[in-house]
Parts: structure tokens; C-alpha cells; sequence
């Protein structure tokens, strides 16, 4: 559990938040090493359970996928460039992101991914896209924005870039 | 089997999550409703493999707010299956 995950949960309304983990974490192999081994679809799955400690009374899934959690290699963005890849506090560059099916988890007016972030600071895309802009599946696009105006990075600093379904694979 | 064409399904862990509830607010808890993305009303559960997603968990209701150590979270069975 994060930080934000204390803030994101609303206990009173029913609601606990959780940053899931990914694959390296779960398994102590990385996912250039699961990369190697397939080419096609890689799909692990995740039961989650919740125990209330006074008893030790598992609490019921109201149905078979209200407590599954699905990794899949399908649903893992990933990003091929940046351009121009030498690029300075401010300046505009394009990410090249394939989005690969996790266009199908936006809803329509939400923004296209949750948020990039090179160095310390995020990115802006104001003014070069609009919050509807959404890409071809399965295929790379650009992804404009601004870089911060205080952003500090170093050599070989490569963004973290998140959609609503996790983390983005940088080729 | 080509391995371009192999699909692989691992029955990997259980995320377990406890909650270390005070016994006033045990009777309160209920279910799990819905796995799903933080913030939307979608609910599905398919994620990148490099995980960083934050999923809501709806159903688990409180009769008060709890304070936030009393949520913890472990991943229960932590050794890697393999392959099936």
C-alpha cells in the first residue's frame, strides 16, 4: 500500500484503494526475461482476498470476477521513442506510445493516459491535444506535450508513463 | 507449438488484504461488490503485466472511519508457480 492509496480509500463509503504491483515484484523476474520466452500473449491472474482480522472471516465476491485481477501482455502500453530525444525544461516532444489494448479501458471523457513524467516533473498536453484525443489500437502514435518548465533530468532518464491500466513498457 | 502463438495462463497469487478492524466494526464489513480502476465506474480488472495500476475495491463498508493503519495489504504465496 502507497501513500495515496491511505488517501484514495473512503472506508466510510466502502471504498479501499490498492496500487497493484507488477509481474518483477510478484515474481523476481523481470519482464524482459517473460519477453524472451513468449512473443504472443502473456496473461497472469491475481485472486484478491480480503480477511477481516477480528474473526478471521473471508469477506464474500458478490460474483467469479469481482475479486480477479488480470495481468496481461495485451493490455501493457509501451513506449518506442521520444522526439527529439535530446530535449530540454519546456520543450515540446512526442512520445511515441503504442497504447495496445488499454484504449478500451478509457472512459470518454477521460484523459488519453493518467499522467507522464520525465524527471521530476509531469508533463502538459495543453493546447496540442484535446482530453478526447485517443490513438489507433495496436499501433504507435504521438502523444504531444510540453516538458516542465523546473524539469531536471539527467542523461539516459527515461519518462514513467502510467494509462488507467498501469505502468508503459520503455523499449 | 510455436511460441509466437502460445498463450500463458499462470494462476500466479492471492492478494490478500487485512483488515486489522476493531471488533465494534467487525459486524459492519460486508462484500466485495467490484475490483475496478480508481475513479471510473468501469469495472474491469486487465492490467499492463508491469502492475502501477490503483484499483478500487468497492463493497467493504465500515460503520466509521477506520484510521488508515488499520488497512494493511500483503501478497500471500509469494513463490512463483512457473508455468502451466
Amino acid at each position: 500500500m502507497i501513500e495515496s492509496d491511505n488517501g484514495d480509500s473512503n472506508t466510510l463509503g466502502g471504498t479501499i484503494a490498492y496500487t497493484i504491483p507488477g509481474i518483477q515484484e510478484l515474481t523476481g523476474e523481470t519482464i524482459d526475461h517473460f519477453e524472451s520466452l513468449f512473443d504472443g500473449d502473456i496473461q497472469f491472474r491475481m485472486q484478491v482476498s480480503v480477511e477481516n482480522n477480528d474473526n478471521g472471516n473471508m469477506l464474500e465476491c458478490t460474483s467469479s470476477t469481482a475479486c480477479d485481477i488480470v495481468y496481461r501482455y495485451l493490455y501493457t502500453p509501451q513506449l518506442f521513442d521520444v522526439i527529439p530525444n535530446h530535449a530540454w525544461a519546456g520543450a515540446k516532444v512526442n512520445f511515441m506510445i503504442n497504447p495496445a489494448a488499454s484504449r478500451n479501458q478509457i472512459e470518454a471523457d477521460d484523459p488519453p493516459y493518467e499522467y507522464i513524467k520525465v524527471g521530476n516533473e509531469k508533463v502538459d498536453y495543453t493546447g496540442l491535444m484535446e482530453t478526447t484525443y485517443r490513438t489507433g489500437h495496436y499501433r504507435v502514435s504521438p502523444y504531444p506535450a510540453y516538458l516542465g518548465a523546473e524539469t531536471k533530468v539527467s542523461l539516459n532518464s527515461p519518462p514513467t508513463i502510467e494509462f488507467y491500466v498501469g505502468l508503459t513498457k520503455v523499449r | 507449438m510455436s511460441k509466437r502463438n502460445k498463450r500463458v495462463g499462470v494462476p500466479l497469487k492471492r492478494l490478500l488484504l487485512t483488515l486489522a478492524t476493531y471488533a465494534e466494526l467487525g459486524s459492519a464489513l460486508s462484500n466485495i461488490s467490484k475490483t475496478r480502476y480508481l475513479g471510473t465506474s468501469k469495472a474491469s480488472n486487465t492490467m499492463s503485466i508491469l502492475g502501477g495500476a490503483s484499483i478500487s475495491i468497492d463493497g467493504v463498508g465500515f460503520a466509521e472511519m477506520p484510521s488508515d493503519n488499520l488497512i494493511n495489504f500483503k501478497i500471500e504465496d509469494s513463490d512463483f508457480d512457473g508455468f502451466s
